[in-house]
């Protein structure tokens, strides 16, 4: 397989006046290029820390991250410059991500100003008006400022600014959860239209599953800063294996009804598995020692000491 | 524009500012009488049909002296808010931006300013450098920096984190490309509000300092000046004294006006 993105062993933690808080342990994951990867969790799960540190507005403490056979974790914000328009990113909040005091015309050419110098005026028009037409507004759009528009044409603005300059990553953070739901079908719509067009590939974070299960080919569920389990999607939907997993898509809406317990503290993240303090099938092994990610099926990974077999429970899947 | 004047404070401090403006132009063109030309035999008269509103202890006409007057407030508190907008915007912008060690160092020099009542500060500055328009204006700026700063680095250090600032970082825009043409302009508003109150605070400064004698000398026509020389005839000829008193506080109330009226379209609690 061809990986556009790869993340190897990557950790950060924060500082807080309370203490450490850990957001991402040890976790890699690969992007391949063309595909539609999903990254599920419940909030405080690290999903935005690691789109945070894909797109290099935070840098990770350890670990590595290779884009197109190069890796630029090392690199310096100077040599990292020219990746800078290979991986983009939509915001979850069309509302606080676009500047209100600029006109989508002028933070359309911006875009082009800083990648393509040297190109004519013109041209930049041209493209900016392709690129508005590309996501469904017209040309006109490209006087008018943030306030006139709605939330999806907010997003379609969005969409259109980390597009315009021909990246090959976008990272899609919760692009739809701020949208009425009559709007999201059509951005959905939208990417996956853009996806095929341009060759595009992104990784969609979500929360709703629903979502994540239609748009991803591919999907990785995190917990605790952690890959828990990571396979393809129709894998995953028939036969999810970790018990979070499980737990996570049969309450879509609302995790505390199946999860017992809240969520650890990412300050005092438990010992060994750290799913075991909700987990029903938690036994001894799982209290010291932290599974890893390891090949259940054919490209399908679980993080998990006792994985669930056909949506039941194997006893024997360990050889105990 | 319409949204701005439907707000009763920016209202009336349009009108009032307004007026004086008119007032202004017009003695750039015409003053009534020369603003130096004595006339003692007709010293601290009453205002009458020849002297509006009367004259001097040296028969000099008061409504040109006012006109001047202003004129002089008018400058000096554009030169001393402009420059003093200038720097404060500046430093605040950096400080506030880019934060760490050099943001610890500036704000606690900013705060040390702050600490100096502005006129005390303005005295000392004037006492080492001499007076004059230009140590004036110097020593006004010098008072307005820190506001300014204040201010601007609360709102650098608010929205450098905000998303579409991130979203400009990953669209790849220099430092400088942010600060100046993505977080400036979301916060003029509030800039704009506290340069009008400045300027009405360096007005009524520079009266009080060329009243205490160390701001504009005679015989230029300053307001400050004119009230020192007054207060010596407050019972022979009260609206010489009163005069240049009305129209320091015409300015003041103006500029003040203007700028609550902003603060408060701005959502800000005053």
């Amino acid at each position: 397989m061809d990986s556009l993105l790869k993340l190897d062993g990557v950790s950060k933690e924060y500082k807080s006046a309370y203490g450490r808080v850990r957001a991402l342990c040890e976790s890699s994951l690969e992007i391949e290029r063309g595909e539609i990867l999903g990254l599920v969790g419940e909030s405080g799960s690290g999903k935005s820390s690691m789109a945070n540190i894909i797109v290099r507005l935070i840098s990770p403490d350890k670990g590595k991250i290779v884009f197109n056979g190069v890796e630029i974790s090392s690199l310096s914000a100077r040599a990292f410059r020219k990746f800078r328009r290979e991986i983009q990113m939509v915001f979850q909040d069309p509302y606080s991500s676009i500047n209100p005091k600029k006109s989508i015309g002028y933070l359309l050419k911006e875009c082009l100003k800083i990648h393509e110098k040297g190109m004519s005026d013109e041209e930049m028009e041209r493209k900016v008006s392709e690129s508005l037409d590309e996501v469904g507004l017209d040309s006109s759009y490209a006087k008018r400022y943030p306030a006139s528009l709605s939330g999806g044409q907010r997003q379609r603005v969005a969409i259109a600014l980390a597009l315009i300059i021909r990246p090959k990553l976008i990272v899609l953070d919760e692009p739809v959860s701020a949208l009425d739901v009559s709007v999201e079908a059509q951005i959905l719509n939208l990417l996956l239209d853009l996806r095929k067009k341009h060759g595009l590939t992104y990784l969609f974070i979500s929360h709703d599953l629903n979502v994540v299960s239609y748009i991803a080919d591919r999907i990785a569920v995190m917990y605790l800063g952690s890959i828990v389990e990571l396979g393809k999607t129709e894998d995953i939907l028939g036969a999810m294996a970790h018990p979070y997993t499980k737990a996570l898509f049969a309450a879509s809406s609302d995790i505390s009804a199946t999860l017992s317990g809240e969520i650890p503290s990412p300050m005092n993240p438990p010992s060994g598995c750290p799913f075991h303090t909700r987990c029903i099938y938690a036994k001894d092994r799982c209290r010291v020692e932290k599974p890893s990610l390891s090949l259940l099926s054919s490209g399908h990974f679980v993080s998990c000491h006792y994985p669930l077999r056909g949506g039941e429970k194997n006893e024997n899947s360990c050889g105990i | 524009m319409k949204r701005y004047f439907s707000n009763p404070s920016f209202l009336i401090g349009s009108i009032i500012l307004f007026m004086m403006l008119a007032l202004l132009v017009i003695s750039f063109f015409h003053t009534p009488y020369d603003v130096t030309a004595m006339d003692l035999a007709n010293k601290l008269a009453k205002p009458s049909q020849e002297h509006f509103l009367g004259t001097d202890q040296f028969g000099r006409d008061i409504l040109s002296r006012v006109m001047k007057g202003i004129e002089v407030s008018l400058l000096i508190g554009f030169m001393a808010v402009s420059s003093g907008l200038l720097f404060g915007l500046l430093i605040g912008s950096f400080s506030g931006y880019f934060g760490g060690r050099l943001d610890e160092i500036i704000m606690k020099i900013i705060d040390t300013l702050m600490a100096f009542p502005g006129v005390l500060l303005a005295m000392m500055l004037i006492a080492v450098f001499g007076n004059g328009l230009l140590n004036t204006i110097i020593a006004l700026s010098v008072m307005a920096v820190p506001r300014f700063a204040r201010i601007t680095r609360s709102g650098y250090m608010e929205l450098r984190d905000s998303d579409f600032v991130k979203a400009e970082r990953i669209r790849g825009a220099g430092s400088l490309r942010i600060m100046f043409s993505h977080i400036l302009p979301n916060i003029v508003s509030e800039l704009s509000a506290t340069a009008s109150l400045s300027f009405a605070s360096a007005i009524m400064s520079e009266a009080g300092l060329s009243y205490l004698g160390l701001g504009m000398q005679p015989p230029s026509p300053s307001l400050g000046i004119m009230l020192s020389e007054a207060q010596d005839y407050m019972l022979r000829a009260p609206w010489y004294v009163l005069i240049p008193t009305i129209t320091i506080a015409l300015l003041v109330i103006a500029f003040n006006l203007i700028g609550d009226g902003l603060q408060e379209m701005n959502g800000g609690v005053k």
